[in-house]
């Protein structure tokens, strides 16, 4: 029992070190922080630093959990411009998941060979490039082996009668999906799925009042996120579906972009995605499913089915071109499916093949995943090329250099107020500057009053070209032509890349207030140790709690 | 045999015939029926005669004759010809009833003394030497020399039930609800704040607006701990069926059941079939069923319901305060158990809940002293307010307090279903009959002495209040005992740190004055809450600044869920698969509670220790419903 939990503990420490290894090669050595990464980062440090600085500056485009864990983080001074925030809670989400799908073989009774499986998980670089990186996608990767993990105890405790250990997988169940539900729009997907295999198997095991219960007790957490996160986009945008049909939504971005004519063809594209980034995972999918079928396992079907899910999710999604924009990255969940497959489908073969096949795993996944993720045969947007560039060349990557030298003159300038949109790339110029309360942007209360008239009130306008999502960005929409040519109360000043910088003529607003922000709030001395001792004891008391907690449980549940 | 008892007349054995042939003989039982008891103690190594009564077969008196004429002495009807109370006193109460024993007459020097079985040599001797006189020896039935004890020290066992523990440990005692200390630290404190926030205004304002959320998540946060605990590990003690299997019925001890009964006619026939149900051997039951002086009514009914011959009537005399406590301490005093369980009227234990408590003591470290059952409800989908409080209760008894069982916190008891050894909470001073909730601050006395209680797997059903008034003032009684706990055990908060430990002193904050705390709290955090969306005034907002207002948030959005969420689990967790839809509905129950718990707080003021009786059998008055109901 102890050394389950003490296997887990150490374990996650183990794969926090390792992302956060690679997370500072990225960021130091490569100067690779993705976009989507340093928007959260910005999100959560403008709930401190921004302007008008408050809780809902996180914003309503994508779930809040992977900012909101950041918030702590922000605190540090320095630590979020360099982009390592991002990368501590998306190492910490990696590192969950690593642990949890080598639990999840342990509960199937594999023995030392699960160490390979999480081998595959670890190195491959997919999952490296997200866990190390700041994405949200391992968060998601956690929430679902964590859905994956209870269900599977969930199954053996209700097949058991153990109506505690029942209950205890389904609050578990329950807890994992509420966290998919916050952290990324698929965890929506997810946990109806889950929801759907949880009906499933409590009326194949019991009564129609029970199946209600489970469904009820699983359910009631990610309905109770969901509901909560639509309540707050009621409260604050007036629109419980803001996040969904707002004009920053993930909707307008897809429909700002454009797509093929072909919808055929956009489906495709993932499951070439798919095959390009985990090969293994249709014939580990078609194995389990055979399984399932063939000894009548109902859970291992029902599993097979949750990951199904995902990839017939986005590519119907992308397929129908009106639901969600598809990133190759999105696949990456698809790199733990494929070992958590594995795992369900080998269980019960002997020992030496079992090796074998970890063996195979642990080699040919990170090669294949490498190689996919670098030859980019899918149309999909690959933002995980960066890293596999960098990786087989060994050469930095330097990667926003228009948006470093934009925000390093506006620094040096000292402008400001610049009334800006994030949209359009600009949230990275944002970021690079470090001093988020040096622009106007559309969460700040009075962006609409400055917006309709800037003079005296804003010093420069940065605008992008209104091409793509750019056209989504605020100055594009109010001000049909102004990137082209300005207005009349505004002359351009600089322009960097797809950027230009406007001036705004006529009098200059009262500085006091944006100077004295701009350089971010004064922080006591204390707060950094504070901070990093409680982070330090926080990962600590999560790997011993989680260890704790999991590992008893696991070790009654393994088979005899 | 001792050299005193060789000098006093030593009863011996006149026939040689066992009692049960002589009970046949005389025609008393039947063949049948002998064998029935034989087969009885063969498995429980009872006496026959006890058995016999047990069974209902005959009674003490013709079981205490059919002694006399075996041991060829002389039988005494005390109730007919009840002795002198200053002979009775020639031996100590405690001795009496201890070996059953009462001195009746005094020849000279000789004293005769009546005793339940004269063919225990041990206790002859041990009389004998008490009294340290020559004595004559005469048999008469147990329940005579119990009545005859009553009689005669009645007046001692009402003191020692209402001021036993206020003499002995005054400090412990909620007789006063507030120290003087206590008493001008809540007024300099209350005067305080309200000049701080009249003076300072906002700061003041914000300060207790984070203490409070800060509080709030605290509470929230230790509660799903504990669930957690509940959930990941085996939280008390389990007793399997193997278990009970293998128990040996020769070992096991005398069990004493304490039932206080006020005014519940209604549902005493009910708990007379529950109690006869239990499964165990009814010669080794001193079940005693204690009426208050005031309630003829409940008396007469039980008299004419006539329970077996092991049930025990007792009368608690009329007098301040009037409290089930009182009531528990006078049975308590007569109680002959080696262990002793309190039931309410309401209750139906699991049959074999007495049997699991002895192997759960047998399993459990030497320091639990306590057992506590699981509770929860026979009448649960009778209307939307009983399922709540199942849900309530699953919560309470199978999660919360099996995770404080696995933390080592404090437990406070349940009203009923607590299993004691009965030395010990005789030690412990017994039950306070001032406290309203004489069981949660018994439970935190006992762990102030260093003992510990336990759960354990069985579950006692009793009737869920189903009428919004009657549970309204149920549920104030129970937040002023919780008060009056609070207060008490708080008079010295360094000393009860230290008998309690850091960690105990926090679960005790947390759990009974984090109850209380949130209880209290609910209403104005929501009242706060409606006022800023329907009215959005500027104070309230003024009050929150960002960071606190996060945190309200958080507690306000998560916290309330969490604490409904934990009733759904808790009827998963129970199998009330029906409540779990209505327990997420939690949130407009807790309306009913705070009301309760701001009304607790007028009566702790102005009605310390007025009991407000609960009214039992509602269920009956409505359409009984049998889903649920265990069978008796």
């Amino acid at each position: 029992m102890r050394k389950a939990a003490l296997e887990f503990s150490l374990l996650f420490c183990l794969l926090i070190g390792w992302y956060i290894l690679w997370a500072g090669v990225m960021v130091a050595r490569w100067g690779l922080i993705p976009e989507d990464a340093a928007a959260r980062t910005l999100q959560a440090a403008q709930v401190f630093y921004g302007r008008d600085p408050k809780l809902s500056n996180l914003g309503f485009v994508w779930p809040p959990m992977p900012a909101l864990l950041q918030l702590p983080l922000v605190l540090l001074p320095g630590l979020w411009p360099t982009g390592l925030c991002g990368a501590v809670v998306s190492a910490l989400a990696g590192a969950l998941a690593g642990a949890l799908l080598n639990e999840t073989a342990r509960a199937l009774g594999w023995d030392r060979a699960r160490y390979l499986l999480v081998g595959a998980f670890a190195l491959n670089p997919a999952v490296t490039s997200v866990s190390a990186g700041g994405l949200s996608e391992p968060l998601l990767m956690a929430a679902a082996l964590g859905q994956v993990r209870c269900f599977l105890g969930w199954a053996e405790a209700e097949a058991r009668a153990d109506r505690r250990r029942s209950v205890g997988w389904l609050f578990g169940l329950g807890l994992a999906g509420a966290l998919g539900v916050l952290t990324r729009y698929e965890g929506w997907l997810l946990a109806a799925v889950m929801g759907l295999m949880v009906v499933v198997l409590a009326l194949r095991r019991g009564n129609a009042g029970a199946a209600e219960a489970a469904v009820l007790v699983y359910g009631a957490p990610p309905a109770y996120a969901a509901f909560v996160w639509a309540f707050f986009n009621w409260l604050v945008m007036k629109d419980p579906l803001y996040f969904w049909r707002g004009p920053y939504a993930t909707l307008a971005y897809v429909l700002a972009e454009g797509t093929t004519p072909n919808p055929i063809g956009r489906a495709g594209a993932v499951l070439v995605g798919v095959w390009q980034l985990s090969p293994l995972f249709l014939p580990a999918l078609v194995s389990a499913i055979g399984l399932g079928l063939a000894r009548g396992r109902l859970p291992v079907l029902l599993v097979a089915g949750y990951w199904l899910s995902l990839p017939a999710f986005l590519a119907f999604s992308r397929g129908l071109g009106q639901v969600l924009d598809v990133q190759y990255r999105y696949l990456t969940p698809l790199v733990p499916a494929t070992l958590c497959l594995v795992t369900l489908t080998l269980a019960r073969i002997p020992a030496d093949w079992r090796l074998g096949a970890g063996l195979a795993l642990l080699v040919l996944g990170p090669a294949t995943g490498l190689l996919g993720m670098w030859a980019d045969p899918a149309p999909l947007g690959n933002s995980l090329k960066p890293f596999a560039e960098a990786l087989l060349s060994g050469r930095p990557v330097q990667a926003w250099a228009a948006e470093r030298e934009l925000a390093a003159y506006l620094r040096e300038s000292g402008a400001g107020p610049v009334l800006t949109d994030p949209a359009g790339g600009v949230e990275m110029v944002v970021f690079f500057s470090g001093q988020p309360a040096r622009f106007v942007l559309p969460a700040d209360r009075d962006f609409e009053a400055i917006l309709e008239n800037p003079v005296g009130k804003a010093s420069h306008v940065l605008v992008p070209s209104p091409t793509g999502a750019g056209s989504l960005h605020a100055i594009n929409r109010a001000f049909s032509g102004f990137y082209e040519s300005g207005a009349a109360w505004a002359v351009l000043e600089k322009e960097v890349g797809p950027y230009r910088l406007y001036r705004v003529l006529g009098p200059q607003p009262p500085e006091g207030r944006v100077s004295a922000r701009a350089a971010g709030l004064p922080t006591p001395v204390w707060v950094k140790p504070a901070v990093l001792s409680l982070l330090g004891l926080g990962i600590l008391g999560l790997a011993i709690v989680l260890g704790r907690r999991i590992g008893p449980i696991l070790v009654w549940s393994r088979p005899e | 045999m001792s050299k005193e008892l060789d000098q006093v007349q030593r009863p011996e054995r006149r026939l040689q015939e066992p009692l049960g042939q002589i009970l046949l003989a005389q025609g008393l039982i039947t063949p049948r029926q002998l064998a029935d008891a034989l087969d009885i103690q063969r498995r429980s190594g009872d006496r026959i005669g006890r058995i016999l009564v047990s069974l209902g077969y005959v009674s003490q008196l013709e079981v205490a004759r059919a002694l006399a004429r075996q041991f060829g002495l002389p039988f005494r009807d005390l109730l007919a010809h009840p002795p002198p109370a200053e002979v009775v006193r020639l031996l100590d109460e405690d001795s009496a009833r201890r070996f059953r024993a009462v001195p009746v007459a005094v020849d000279g020097e000789v004293v005769e003394v009546t005793v339940a079985d004269p063919g225990d040599e041990a206790v002859l001797k041990a009389v004998a030497g008490c009294l340290g006189r020559p004595v004559r020896w005469a048999v008469t039935g147990e329940l005579d020399i119990y009545r005859t004890l009553e009689r005669v020290y009645r007046g001692l066992y009402l003191d020692r039930a209402r001021s036993d523990l206020l003499l002995r440990r005054p400090e412990q005692s909620a007789h006063e609800t507030f120290t003087v200390g206590q008493l001008a630290a809540l007024l300099l404190g209350l005067v305080g704040l309200f000049g701080a926030v009249l003076w300072l205004g906002r700061p003041v304002a914000v300060g207790l607006i984070v203490l409070v959320t800060l509080a709030y998540g605290i509470i929230s946060a230790y509660r799903l701990y504990l669930v957690g605990r509940a959930l990941g590990s085996t939280s008390e003690v389990q007793v399997t069926p193997d278990d009970l299997k293998n128990l040996d019925e020769r070992t096991l001890p005398e069990y004493t059941v304490l039932v206080p009964l006020y005014r519940e006619t209604e549902v005493l026939p009910a708990l007379l079939r529950a109690l006869a149900a239990l499964d165990y051997p009814a010669a080794k039951l001193d079940i005693k069923l204690i009426f208050d002086e005031d309630d003829p009514e409940t008396l007469a009914l039980a008299q004419k319901l006539r329970p077996p011959g092991h049930f025990k009537f007792l009368v608690v005399p009329a007098g301040a305060p009037q409290t089930k406590p009182k009531a528990l301490n006078y049975g308590l005093i007569q109680a002959t158990g080696q262990y002793c369980v309190i039931y309410d009227a309401e209750d139906i234990p699991e049959p074999d809940q007495l049997k699991k408590a002895i192997v759960a003591f047998r399993k459990a470290p030497p320091e639990v002293i306590c057992l506590q059952a699981r509770l929860n409800f026979y009448n649960r989908d009778q209307n939307i307010l009983t399922r709540w409080f199942a849900a309530e209760y699953a919560q309470w008894f199978d999660l919360t307090l099996p995770g404080l069982h696995a933390t080592g916190g404090v437990i406070p008891l349940g009203g009923n279903s607590n299993h004691f050894v009965t030395q010990k909470v005789r030690e412990l001073g017994a039950w306070d009959p001032y406290n309203v909730t004489e069981d949660a601050d018994l439970g935190v006395r006992l762990a102030r002495s260093g003992y510990r209680t336990a759960m354990f797997n069985s579950t006692t059903y009793e009737e869920a209040n189903s009428h919004p008034i009657n549970w309204v003032r149920q549920r104030t009684r129970w937040f002023k005992g919780w008060m009056q706990t609070w207060l008490v055990h708080m008079r010295r908060p360094a000393r009860l740190c230290s008998e309690l430990g850091l960690g105990g002193f926090l679960s005790f904050q947390m759990v009974i004055g984090g109850t209380l705390f949130i209880a209290l709290v609910n209403p104005v955090l929501w009242a706060l809450i409606t006022l800023w969306f329907t009215a959005n005034w500027e104070v309230i907002s003024a009050v929150f600044p960002g960071p606190v207002f996060y945190l309200a948030a958080l507690n306000l959005y998560l916290g309330n869920f969490l604490f409904a969420y934990l009733y759904a689990l808790g009827a998963a967790l129970r199998g009330y698969h029906d409540v779990v839809r209505y327990a997420l509905l939690a949130p407009a129950y807790w309306l009913l509670m705070s009301f309760a718990a701001w009304r607790a707080v007028f009566h702790l003021l102005f009605k310390p220790f007025h009991w407000e009786k609960t009214v039992h059998g509602l269920h009956l008055r409505s359409q009984p419903s049998e889903k649920g109901r265990p069978r008796v």
